[in-house]
């Protein structure tokens, strides 16, 4: 009776960004940004991009409430790095990597196939 | 590219119906994430909208529903070309958005009637249950089709149906799931410590374990035991 739709784990609503941003003015040189209609999927991935860049002091998501549709990510780079920048860095490593991987894949299904055959 | 990955793939098993691949050189949370996607977020046919003209069948409407909705459909090429519902500009289908089937049976004969698959006719011939796949090619078996069975009829009774399917993924209802199981294994002999036996002897070895015969997991865990 209460459940909500399910197409609302993946749909924004009308006027709802998918992601927005907050300083953290506790320490310097860090950002909270909420993606809205995301999981593990999406934040996990990023969160671990992110620590493999060496300016990045603080990476962390988490999902607020499971029942929420979204999760929240906090960055902390040093004070020449910004948080936006390292964000969009790891996010385009991530695309090249799975651009990579997609090649890769289709080249090995090829192959696989020819040999099959 | 600062810190990307540069995955490589090398494909073992590749049949229709199962894939197994190694990926080396990405991290953990890449292979989890393919794992998820693959469940959830992969686009599939399944019927999402039925309205029934006739049902004497013992199943009431909803039940009957429910079932026509977890038949699995192959999707194959149409589901890349075809748009979501939502999305489509029409209002309520079209042949872009969505590709309708309809099923026709009564029960006549003395015999139970067994209302299948087979009976659920499409039409678009690129999306038809999956069932029918296996059909021209395995007329031997006679008695022994794989057809998914949907409702029995008695004689009198009769199951007359309307349907669309549609595109959509599994993170909307698991109808639209294309995967029956999807697995990754990483760091067959526990050497990160990721995991802990209690038993150790009790956990049957990985095939890709380097490990000899008689070595059990606990070759280092003796190490660091207290």
């Amino acid at each position: 009776m209460n459940a909500p739709p399910t197409f609302e784990s993946f749909l924004l609503y009308d006027g709802e960004k998918k992601i927005t941003c907050e300083q953290d003015t506790k320490v310097p040189n860090a950002a909270i940004f909420t993606i809205n209609k995301e999981d593990h999927t999406l934040g996990n991935m990023i969160r671990n991009q992110l620590l493999k860049d060496p300016n990045v002091l603080f990476a962390g998501y988490k999902l607020p409430h499971p029942l929420e549709h979204k999760f929240v990510i906090r960055i902390q780079t040093t004070s020449d790095y910004s948080p936006q920048e390292a964000l969009m860095h790891a996010i385009r490593d991530l695309m090249a990597e799975l651009s990579l991987f997609q090649e890769r894949f289709s080249e090995a299904v090829k192959e696989k196939k020819d040999r099959l055959d | 590219m600062p810190y990307a990955n540069q995955p490589s793939v090398h494909i073992t098993d590749l049949t229709d119906e199962n894939v197994k691949f190694f990926i080396e050189d990405t991290d953990l949370s890449v292979a989890n994430s393919i794992r998820r996607v693959l469940i959830a977020e992969t686009p599939t046919m399944a019927i999402d909208w039925v309205k029934l003209d006739a049902n004497s069948t013992v199943l009431s409407d909803e039940f009957i529903a429910h079932r026509v909705g977890l038949i699995p459909l192959i999707s194959d090429d149409v589901v890349t070309t075809l748009q979501y519902p939502r999305d489509c500009i029409c209002s309520d289908f079209c042949t872009n958005c969505s590709v309708e089937f309809t099923l026709d049976v009564k029960c006549t004969d003395e015999q139970t009637r067994y209302v299948t698959t087979a009976d659920l006719r499409s039409t678009n011939n690129a999306v038809l249950p999956v069932t029918s796949k296996h059909r021209d090619d395995d007329s031997a078996e006679y008695g022994e089709t794989d057809e998914i069975l949907i409702v029995k009829l008695r004689k009198g009774q009769e199951l007359k149906l309307r349907a669309y399917a549609k595109k959509g993924f599994g993170k909307e209802h698991a109808k639209w799931n294309p995967t029956a199981g999807v697995s990754f294994e990483y760091d067959p002999d526990n050497v990160m410590r990721h995991t802990l036996f209690p038993k150790p002897d009790e956990w049957p070895k990985s095939e890709y374990s380097e490990l000899d015969e008689d070595q059990c997991h606990d070759i280092f865990r003796r190490r660091f035991d207290v």
